[in-house]
C-alpha cells in the first residue's frame, strides 16, 4: 500500500477556543427489546429494554486520536451513531466543538464524519471518483474546490491512478481507503472510525494503522475516535483509551498507564528445571503463586508462568534464588497483559461498582 | 438542489451500468405498443360510446392511460423501493449523515426514478403515434402540467410507503394495492362508466380518476382548460392533502428510526 504523504490536508485555520472536540455528559440509550408474538399477546403494555449507553460522560480533546475498547455489544457503535446525529440519546447531552448533537444536528453533521465498520455505504457499480463526487456535493462542496478535494484525499489514501475503476473490482483494502477518503472529503474536526481494519489482512491493517497517525490524526490535526477490538491499533495509535462494558464507561486513561493500573505482574521463566524444589520453596514462601507450565520445548526446555506478588523488586530475589539453587534459566521475562486480559480485568473490577451506580 | 441532482446522476449511472437492463426496458415497451393497438382495435367497437368525453377511440384513450399508469406506478413506487434498496447498502444512513436537507435527499434518490419514467412515457407516445395515435400536440404542455400534479400526489402516498418502510422495514402490498387501486377504479384502463356500481363508488375518491380525465379531454379531446379546472382543482387538493400526510409520516418515521437507532437496520 502507498501511501502518499500530503501537506494538503492541514484544516483551515481553527478559531482559537478551549472547547474539546466532544463533550459527553450522562449520555444515555436504550432500545426496546424486540418480542415474540405470544409474549406481545400476552402482555401487550409491557416492554423489556436494553441499555446500550448508560450515563457515559467524558471529554476528547481536539487532535486527540482516542480509543473505545470493549467487548460486542458494549455500545461503542450506539455511541458513534449518537455523535454522527444518526441517532437520538434518551438521557443527557453531547456536543461537536461546541454544537449539540440534537439542537445543531446539521452543524454537528458539518465536522463530524463516521466510517462504518463494513464496506456498505459504498456504490459499488460506480467509480471511486463518483463515490467521491456524490458525497462531496452532499457536503456542499462544489466546482474547483471540490475537484481538488477530491483529487488530495485520493493521494492521501493512495488510490490515485484507480479512481476511476468501479469500487466493485476494489479489494477489502481499497474499499476501506476509499470509506476513510470520503470521510476525509470535509476535512472533519472528529472523525469517527468504527472498527476500520475488521476486513483487513495484517500487512494491510498494520498499513492502515501508519496511515492513520501519519495523514490523519498528523498533518490534518483530526480528532479521531477509533472503536477497536484489536490492542495493537489501542495501543500503537491511541493518546488515551476509553473502556466500554454493557454500556457503562469503566475507565479512561493512556492505554499504558491503565495497562500498568490493572498488570498484574507475571513473569516467564525459561528452565529445564520445572521440578525443582527451589520452585515450591518459593511458593511456601509466598515470593511466588499461581505457577503453571505454558509450554514444553523438544529440547526440554519449559516455560514457566507464575505470579510476583512483590513485583520488579522480589522478581529480582526470585530469579536469585533460583540461580543459588542451581536451577538452570535461560530467560525471566514480565508479561506484558494483553488488552483483551486489560478489558476483562477491568470489566471485572469496575462491573460491579458500575452496576451499584 | 444539488444533493438531489448528484444523487440522480449517481442513481443514473448505477442504472446505466446495467446496460441490457436498460435497452431491454426500453425495447419491451416500445414493442407492448403492438398487441395494446391490436386489441385496442378489437375492443374499439364495443367501448367506443362508454369512452365519449374522455377520447374518440380506445387505442387513443389506453395510450393516455398507460402514459398515466407509468408515471402512477413510479410515484409511488420509487421512494420506498430507493429507501429499502439505500437501507440494504447501507448507503441510506450515510446520506443522512449528511448537512443535505432530508426533502433534497428525498427527490434525489427518487428523481431519477420519476425521469425515467417520463422518459418511458414518450418511448409509449412515439410509439403509439407511429401505429397513428392522434393526439392534440400542442395541448401536451397543458396535459404535462396535470400529469405532474398526478405525480406529486401519488409521491405522497409514496411518502407514507417510503415512511413505513423506514419504520418497520417492510411496506407489504401498500404500494401494489395503491397502484392497482387506483388503476382499477380510477379508469386508467377502461372508462369508469364499466366499473360495477359498488365499486365505482370509490372513483370519487381516488385523486387518479380527476387527473386521467383531464389530460385525456386536453390532449385527446381538445378541451379548453377552462373546462377541465373542476377537475384540476380537485386534483390539487388531493395533491396537498397527501403530501401533508406523506410529509408528516416520513417526518415521524425519520423520528422514530432515530430514536430506535434503526435507520441502517435491514
Amino acid at each position: 500500500m502507498t501511501l502518499a504523504a500530503p501537506a494538503e490536508l492541514r484544516p483551515p485555520p481553527s478559531r482559537a477556543s478551549a472547547e474539546p472536540a466532544l463533550r459527553l455528559h450522562d449520555l444515555t440509550k436504550r432500545f426496546k427489546v424486540r418480542r415474540g408474538l405470544r409474549e406481545t399477546l400476552r402482555h401487550p403494555n409491557a416492554a423489556t429494554w436494553v441499555h446500550a449507553v448508560q450515563h457515559v460522560s467524558c471529554e476528547v480533546q481536539a487532535g486527540e486520536f482516542f480509543g473505545l475498547l470493549g467487548p460486542n455489544g458494549a455500545g461503542k457503535t450506539t455511541l458513534f451513531k449518537m455523535l454522527a446525529t444518526l441517532t437520538s440519546p434518551d438521557e443527557g447531552w453531547a456536543t461537536v466543538h461546541g454544537a449539540d448533537i440534537m439542537k445543531d444536528p446539521r452543524a454537528v453533521r458539518r465536522m463530524i464524519a463516521p466510517v462504518a465498520a463494513d464496506e456498505r455505504g459504498l456504490h459499488w457499480r460506480l467509480s471511486a471518483l463518483e463515490n467521491l463526487r456524490l458525497f462531496a456535493t452532499l457536503y456542499a462542496l462544489r466546482g474547483s474546490e471540490m475537484q481538488q478535494r477530491i483529487d488530495e484525499v485520493l493521494g492521501v489514501v493512495g488510490l490515485r491512478g484507480a479512481e476511476r475503476r468501479t469500487v466493485g473490482t476494489y479489494s477489502s483494502g481499497m474499499r476501506q481507503r476509499l470509506l476513510i477518503a470520503r470521510a476525509l472529503l470535509i476535512r472533519p474536526r472528529v472523525l469517527l472510525l468504527d472498527e476500520p481494519t475488521r476486513s483487513l489482512d495484517p500487512v494491510s491493517a498494520r498499513d492502515f494503522r501508519q496511515f492513520l497517525r501519519a495523514e490523519v490524526a498528523g498533518p490534518a490535526r483530526c480528532t479521531v475516535v477509533l472503536a477497536t477490538h484489536s490492542p495493537e491499533e489501542a495501543l500503537e495509535l491511541c493518546d488515551r483509551v476509553a473502556v466500554l462494558n454493557k454500556g457503562r464507561l469503566l475507565a479512561v486513561g493512556p492505554a499504558r498507564a491503565l495497562e500498568r493500573q490493572y498488570s498484574d505482574e507475571r513473569y516467564r521463566v525459561r528452565t529445564r528445571d520445572a521440578d525443582h524444589r527451589a520452585w515450591r520453596e518459593l511458593e511456601r514462601r509466598g515470593s511466588i503463586d499461581r505457577v503453571l507450565v505454558a509450554d514444553v520445548d523438544v529440547d526440554g526446555w519449559t516455560s514457566m508462568e507464575c505470579h510476583v506478588p512483590g513485583g520488579a523488586d522480589e522478581a529480582a530475589q526470585v530469579l536469585a534464588a533460583l540461580a543459588a539453587a542451581g536451577v538452570s534459566v535461560a530467560g525471566f521475562e514480565r508479561l506484558e497483559l494483553s488488552l483483551a486480559d486489560l478489558i476483562e480485568r477491568i470489566v471485572r473490577e469496575r462491573a460491579p461498582e458500575a452496576s451499584h451506580a | 438542489m444539488r444533493s438531489a441532482l448528484a444523487l440522480i446522476r449517481a442513481n443514473f449511472l448505477t442504472a446505466a451500468s446495467y446496460r441490457v437492463a436498460w435497452i431491454m426496458s426500453i425495447a419491451g415497451l416500445a414493442f407492448q405498443i403492438v398487441p395494446t393497438y391490436y386489441i385496442s382495435k378489437v375492443l374499439d367497437p364495443v367501448l367506443g360510446a362508454s369512452i365519449k368525453g374522455e377520447g374518440s377511440d380506445y387505442f387513443g384513450f389506453l395510450v393516455m392511460g398507460t402514459v398515466a399508469y407509468l408515471l402512477l406506478s413510479a410515484a409511488v413506487d420509487s421512494l420506498p423501493r430507493a429507501l429499502e434498496r439505500g437501507i440494504n447498502t447501507g448507503t441510506l444512513e450515510l446520506i443522512f449523515s449528511t448537512p443535505s436537507s432530508v426533502p433534497s435527499l428525498l427527490v434525489g434518490l427518487t428523481g431519477y426514478e420519476l425521469l425515467w419514467a417520463t422518459a418511458r412515457c414518450f418511448v409509449v407516445i412515439g410509439a403509439a403515434a407511429v401505429f397513428g395515435f392522434h393526439a392534440h400536440w400542442m395541448r401536451f404542455g397543458e396535459a404535462a402540467v396535470i400529469l405532474a400534479m398526478i405525480v406529486a400526489t401519488y409521491f405522497g402516498a409514496g411518502m407514507v410507503a417510503g415512511a413505513i418502510m423506514i419504520a418497520y422495514r417492510r411496506t407489504g402490498q401498500l404500494q401494489t394495492l395503491v397502484i392497482v387501486g387506483s388503476a382499477m377504479v380510477g379508469g386508467v384502463l377502461y372508462p369508469t362508466k364499466l366499473i360495477p356500481a359498488w365499486a365505482a363508488r370509490f372513483t370519487d375518491f381516488v385523486p387518479m380518476t380527476y387527473g386521467i380525465r383531464a389530460v385525456r379531454r386536453v390532449t385527446i379531446d381538445d378541451w379548453p382548460f377552462g373546462a377541465v379546472l373542476a377537475d384540476v382543482g380537485t386534483l390539487g387538493l388531493f395533491c396537498l392533502a397527501f403530501l401533508a400526510t406523506g410529509s408528516l409520516a416520513m417526518t415521524y418515521a425519520l423520528r422514530r428510526a432515530r430514536a430506535e437507532g434503526t435507520l441502517s437496520q435491514y
